[in-house]
């Protein structure tokens, strides 16, 4: 007798039948199962962090010693006392409104272009646009100083050499230029997002629109305007409130190109919330920060999903 | 097969399994404990972070590392090097995450102290006792001393923040023949060597460590202090009006984007020969050196000016060396923190940056190796300056003799107010009192927490 049969089952032997499971509890735990692993990873990395930040939003947390005292509500109190707070909001919304819409205006221009049938290397093209895209920011932010620097950079040195300007123009230093400037580099680090959903979007619009237009008279100009944009209308929504989303909450290139500055012109909430976590030590207040700034991303969610619900429904 | 085989079989497969999970399970946990290295006699690593980055000083530090590992069988060192404010910004996370490293090296005095005031520091004194206590330049050990107890091994190496770098040449053309000592004199200087594309000065004004630094200095110059003996805001003063004063007047002679500079601009004004002055580090010697040959006999260094009637006043870096607290390899990092005093290759890794990091050790400053250097030859005198400068400077960790340690030393610094002082006053054309006044507030607010 091998060591199985000698032992047996303790419901075997013990002559009692183990409960059976119905199909249908087996599916239900087939299914808890199946899930456990995403709801986990999402506990784990999307609501721990959350209630985490909530929670920290309420306390005074020296961010090395993670020492810290409740204090409900003086964090937010406190910021919505202080101008820099208000500055940042402000310099936040003029930063996502017209990089964002540099982005769609150069983004629409050259996916049209792309587009073309009798475009030269097309397809080269189309790869090459992408590149902005992919580029790291730091890289980004390095060529980009150089071209604006004041002694050696290819800007200024065209602005003298052909007597535009009487001395260098001051790219990052001087408000509004180093407004401009970054709204500048954000459009064309991220033009090509645009591009590639539009361009899609543009692949898909029936030829025999354009052909009915053509024979009705249309002009290029007045196709563009009749045709494509109302086509492009739903990929555009949804491409508007991804990148506003996505551009509001931008930190590297904004914190590497100006620090912020000149004092504080181009300060976002994002570089208020580093400034208070790292350099002030204040991991409380930093959480604070991002928690309003989750409320107004929220707007913009809000927006995104009845647009997409909408879109759905246009479409079924 | 028989019976007794396969039963023999079987309970040899599960005891395998068992074997392995169980294996398996000590393995996960001790290497979680960090204990797998003492459980199998196996190496263990030790964390090292620098904040000195450059190529030359990346391959300075492969050599320390196989020194130390071929003397230290079973050690090994790993280096992760992140420069400028990213470091702290790093080093803050691995506090928060309680994953620290072992040794720090060259983290800014201020920032050190703030370390200290969380008491997240280990005592160094087995270091600086290895190494050599006397040996250590006074000033540069005694920074770190507190309550009797080293909590920085000295500092490892030091840096001088206010040199005043200028071109003979040019101020030769425009009449000058030796250094400004007085911010009146560096005004003149600079008004008259503003020829065409060449500015008078390059000083950074971008938001950035050196222009908080920049105004620390000035302030101090000017008689003034930033933070009191008492630990009291006393920013809003004359002497910070008459910093920001003098700044904004230096601000006409010095390059169009200087409002952007930061340490890297500032210095490659100079070295490509756009401006007659600047403040900067020794590394201004290697640069110009080697990216600007034709010069590189034509420019020196002296103490940068402070104003007539003020005090003296220099400040510099003081590079510490640290082991944090929670740091999982204490004793094995002492023993590299010692290491990385070993002569041959402190030589060299000073010489990698030459003149830009100054020894702290009086046996490596006097000795032959270390000053058998082409550029140390070339600038002795420079350099000169530059250890005379350092020997009397301070640090906005301890600003004077009579301050105590200023444990939010480091949160003034990071919160770039004093760079935003500047800029209030130079890009935005506020009035000085009034951003002495604001600047105040803001310092009185981070010194309340």
């Amino acid at each position: 007798m091998n060591d199985r049969t000698s032992r047996g089952a303790p419901g075997v032997e013990a002559g009692v039948k183990a409960p059976r499971l119905s199909l249908e509890t087996k599916d239900k735990l087939l299914g808890l199962g199946l899930i456990a692993p995403s709801v986990g990873l999402f506990l784990a990395l999307i609501a721990y962090p959350f209630v985490q930040s909530i929670f920290l939003s309420f306390t005074e947390t020296h961010t090395i010693a993670q020492v810290s005292r409740f204090v409900g509500f003086e964090n937010y109190s406190r910021l919505l006392a202080d101008d820099d707070f208000w500055t940042s909001l402000k310099n936040n919304f003029i930063w996502t409104f017209f990089v964002m819409t540099l982005q769609v205006a150069l983004g629409i221009v050259i996916a049209v272009m792309l587009h073309q049938s009798g475009i030269l290397f097309r397809a080269i093209a189309r790869g090459l646009v992408l590149a902005p895209y992919l580029i790291p920011t730091v890289v980004t932010v390095l060529v980009w100083k150089w071209l604006f620097n004041d002694l050696y950079g290819i800007f200024n040195n065209l602005l003298l050499e052909y007597e535009l300007v009487d001395d260098a123009i001051n790219w990052l230093g001087a408000m509004p230029n180093a407004m401009i400037s970054i709204i500048l580099v954000g459009g064309w680090k991220y033009f090509p997002f645009v591009v590639i959903a539009v361009l899609a979007r543009l692949q898909t619009i029936p030829e025999p629109l354009y052909e009915a237009a053509k024979m009705d008279g249309a002009g290029p100009w007045a196709r563009f305007c009749d045709i494509t944009l109302p086509q492009l209308r739903g990929v555009l929504v949804i491409v508007i409130l991804l990148r506003s989303i996505w551009d509001f909450k931008e930190f590297d290139l904004i914190y590497l190109m100006t620090g912020g500055g000149p004092v504080i012109g181009t300060q976002t909430l994002s570089l208020l919330v580093f400034k208070e976590a790292f350099p002030l030590l204040h991991m409380g207040r930093a959480a604070a920060v991002a928690m309003l700034m989750l409320v107004i991303m929220l707007g913009f969610m809000f927006l995104y999903f009845k647009t997409y619900g909408r879109e759905r429904v246009e479409d079924a | 097969m028989t019976k007794q085989s396969q039963s023999k079989r079987a309970i040899d497969r599960r005891t395998a399994l068992k074997a392995v999970g169980g294996a398996g399970a000590v393995l996960a946990g001790a290497t979680a404990t960090g204990r797998v290295n003492r459980a199998f006699g196996q190496e263990k690593t030790i964390q090292f972070w620098s904040s000195q980055t450059s190529p030359e000083q990346l391959k300075a530090y492969e050599q320390y590392v196989a020194s130390f590992e071929a003397a230290h069988p079973g050690l090994k060192v790993n280096v992760t090097l992140s420069g400028g404010a990213d470091n702290w910004a790093k080093l803050t996370a691995a506090f928060g995450s309680g994953d620290v490293p072992d040794l720090v090296a060259h983290l800014l005095g201020y920032n050190v102290i703030s370390l200290f005031g969380q008491g997240l520091l280990q005592s160094m004194d087995d270091v600086v006792n290895t190494v050599g206590e006397s040996d250590f330049q006074q000033n540069a050990r005694d920074i770190y001393k507190i309550d009797g107890t080293y909590y920085s091994a000295g500092c490892i190496t030091n840096n001088s923040l206010s040199v005043l770098w200028y071109r003979t040449d040019l101020l030769e053309e425009a009449g000058f023949s030796k250094a400004p000592v007085t911010w009146d004199e560096m005004i003149d200087v600079a008004k008259k060597t503003k020829k065409g594309r060449v500015s008078g000065m390059s000083l950074p004004y971008g938001k950035s460590g050196m222009a908080n630094r920049m105004v620390d200095i000035t302030v101090h110059q000017a008689g003034g202090w930033i933070v009191d003996p008492d630990l009291e805001p006393a920013f809003n003063s004359q002497a910070t009006v008459d910093a920001l004063e003098f700044l904004k007047e230096v601000r006409e002679y010095c390059p169009s984007g200087a409002d952007g500079y930061s340490y890297g601009e500032t210095l490659n004004a100079f070295v490509i020969g756009r401006a007659a002055m600047t403040m900067y580090t020794g590394r201004t010697l290697v640069n110009v050196a080697n990216k600007n040959p034709p010069i590189a006999d034509k420019f020196t260094a002296a103490p940068f000016p402070y104003m007539k009637g003020g005090r003296p006043y220099w400040i510099c870096a003081f590079d510490s060396l640290f082991i944090p607290k929670g740091a999982k390899n204490t004793a094995e990092a002492k023993l590299f923190a010692a290491w990385l005093f070993n002569k041959k290759d402190y030589i060299h890794f000073l010489h990698a940056t030459p003149g830009h990091l100054l020894p702290t050790l009086n046996s490596i400053a006097k000795s032959d190796e270390y000053n058998d250097h082409e550029l140390l030859k070339r600038y002795k005198p420079e350099v000169a300056t530059m250890v005379e400068t350092t020997s009397k400077a301070f640090n906005f960790l301890k600003p004077s003799d009579e301050h105590p340690y200023m444990l939010k030393g480091g949160e003034i610094y990071g919160s770039n107010v004093l760079a935003e002082s500047l800029q209030r006053v130079v890009v935005n054309g506020e009035s000085p009192k009034a951003v002495a006044a604001l600047g105040h507030d803001k310092i009185a607010a981070i010194l309340k927490g």
